[in-house]
């Protein structure tokens, strides 16, 4: 025989798990996800070409039917909505601009957040439709139940003064495992603008960032085996003005970067904080 | 109309994924040889396919491309494992090991091929097990039909040598395929 032949017939041994199917359907469940944000994200900035009405005009009906609890201060607050159809629950609380000058600026912003959330809630459905139907054809109790969908919105401050709020919203998708989803939104209330991280720093900024990241890179591999970052063509080169980031309580800035951007899967999300404090105002 | 073009673009990669799910583990085992790094590999794969998308002109090329992102993955792996020097002789075992769960026994060729370097590995596992195109392999290798044929001919003698064995049978596999001229 062929001795390249019979090689080829050893490779062909290798055993394939049997959970490779499951591990596969799921990656590009969370694959087509992180393209959907990555594409919201790009539209973030993009302002809307009218303005628009009450807050719950933005909401779909269908999710019409839930509990309206406006709570929290300042500028930000939140609807408190949950909902269960079907395979899916979703528990949320979204957060919101408060309007009292009935400017456009806050109904922009927030159909931008309920859009985010939206476009969430009906992949999730889609998703949670899918593997509901499988799981009733099989008539196997255990998986049906298994199939269902919990779906958690919430936010959280990083940071607010009288001028800026910087905010990032969580969504957490747990079906088998947990896929978790942040938005991060800093706003010049003052200014009535939706800040990038070019608002924020100046041209010649840009490579003292770069070069810290790059950094910090270096020690957090330095200092512990398990922190492993991409270097290859995905390896970190340079923050770009659709950069997620934040301004955490001490006003520093944040950057942050998503799961799979410049390190492998396992190390998640992953933050760099400048070391100095920038002019928020 | 754009959202549309996109999401028909996303329903097609998931198919080329699912067509070639196997293909993808039995690639990443092939360098890292073992179950869960491999998974991890197919995993970060997908995710970084996806990710990656918008930056794929021409859809008749995304076989090529999304092997080409598992194989640097890989790639990343490996140098990571190495660099980390972690568990230096399981990772050394395993490269000469079998398989983790299976009594099967390998030919000294393919164990010859897995001590290849890396980048001869990955043209003779595309050539011969994966039996690709000379064509399709430069593209994922991002280098010309002629770089390939040169790295897939060293990669034969070198097998050679290892092998200490008769001339016959690397002429036999060529002749067979009649490919490197």
């Amino acid at each position: 025989m062929d001795p390249l032949h019979r090689a080829k017939q050893d490779y062909n041994q290798i055993n394939i798990p049997n959970d490779l199917d499951q591990l596969v359907d799921q990656s590009i469940r969370q694959g087509k996800a992180f393209h959907h944000k990555a594409t919201m994200n790009k539209g973030f900035k993009l302002a809307f070409t009218a303005c628009c009405g009450l807050i719950l005009f933005y909401f779909p009906n269908a999710y019409a039917s839930v509990n309206r609890n406006e709570t929290g201060s300042g500028i930000v607050r939140s609807w408190s909505l949950s909902s269960k159809e079907n395979s899916l629950s979703v528990s949320a609380n979204v957060p919101f601009i408060l309007n009292d000058e009935n400017d456009g600026f806050s109904d922009e912003i927030n159909r931008e957040i309920f859009e985010i959330i939206d476009n969430r809630i009906q992949l999730v459905k889609e998703a949670a439709l899918e593997s509901y139907t499988l799981a009733k054809a099989k008539a196997v109790p255990e998986e049906i139940e298994e199939a269902e969908h919990d779906l958690y919105i919430d936010y959280s401050i990083k940071y607010e003064s009288e001028n800026t709020v910087s905010f990032v919203i969580t969504i957490e998708d747990a079906y088998l495992s947990v896929e978790h989803f942040n938005y991060y939104t800093t706003i010049n209330i003052q200014d009535k603008k939706d800040l990038t991280l070019m608002d924020l720093i100046q041209e010649e900024q840009l490579e003292l960032i770069n070069q810290e990241i790059k950094n910090q890179i270096q020690q957090r591999e330095k200092e512990d085996e398990n922190n492993c970052f991409f270097h290859d063509e995905s390896e970190f080169k340079s923050i770009d003005e659709n950069q997620s980031f934040y301004i955490n309580e001490n006003k520093q800035l944040v950057i942050v970067f998503e799961r799979c951007e410049i390190a492998p899967n396992y190390m998640g999300e992953v933050e760099f904080i400048m070391p100095f404090e920038i002019p928020i105002n | 109309m754009l959202k549309l073009f996109q999401e028909r673009k996303k329903d097609k990669l998931a198919n080329l994924i699912k067509e070639n799910q196997v293909t993808l583990y039995r690639m990443a085992y092939s360098y890292v040889h073992n179950e869960e790094a491999a998974k991890d590999i197919v995993q970060d794969t997908i995710l970084q396919a996806y990710k990656k998308l918008d930056t794929l002109k021409e859809d008749n090329y995304m076989k090529t491309w999304l092997i080409r992102i598992l194989i640097n993955q890989s790639l990343d792996t490996l140098r990571r494992q190495k660099r980390k020097n972690e568990d230096t002789l399981e990772y050394q075992d395993n490269l000469s090991s079998t398989h983790d769960s299976s009594f099967y026994e390998y030919s000294d060729l393919y164990h010859a091929v897995n001590q290849l370097d890396d980048k001869i590995r990955t043209v003779i596992v595309l050539r011969y097990f994966e039996e690709m195109k000379f064509e399709e392999i430069a593209k994922i290798t991002d280098t010309n039909i002629n770089t390939v044929k040169s790295q897939v001919y060293k990669g034969l003698t070198l097998l050679k040598e290892n092998m200490q064995e008769e001339e016959k049978w690397i002429h036999c596999t060529e002749r067979n395929r009649t490919t490197i001229k």
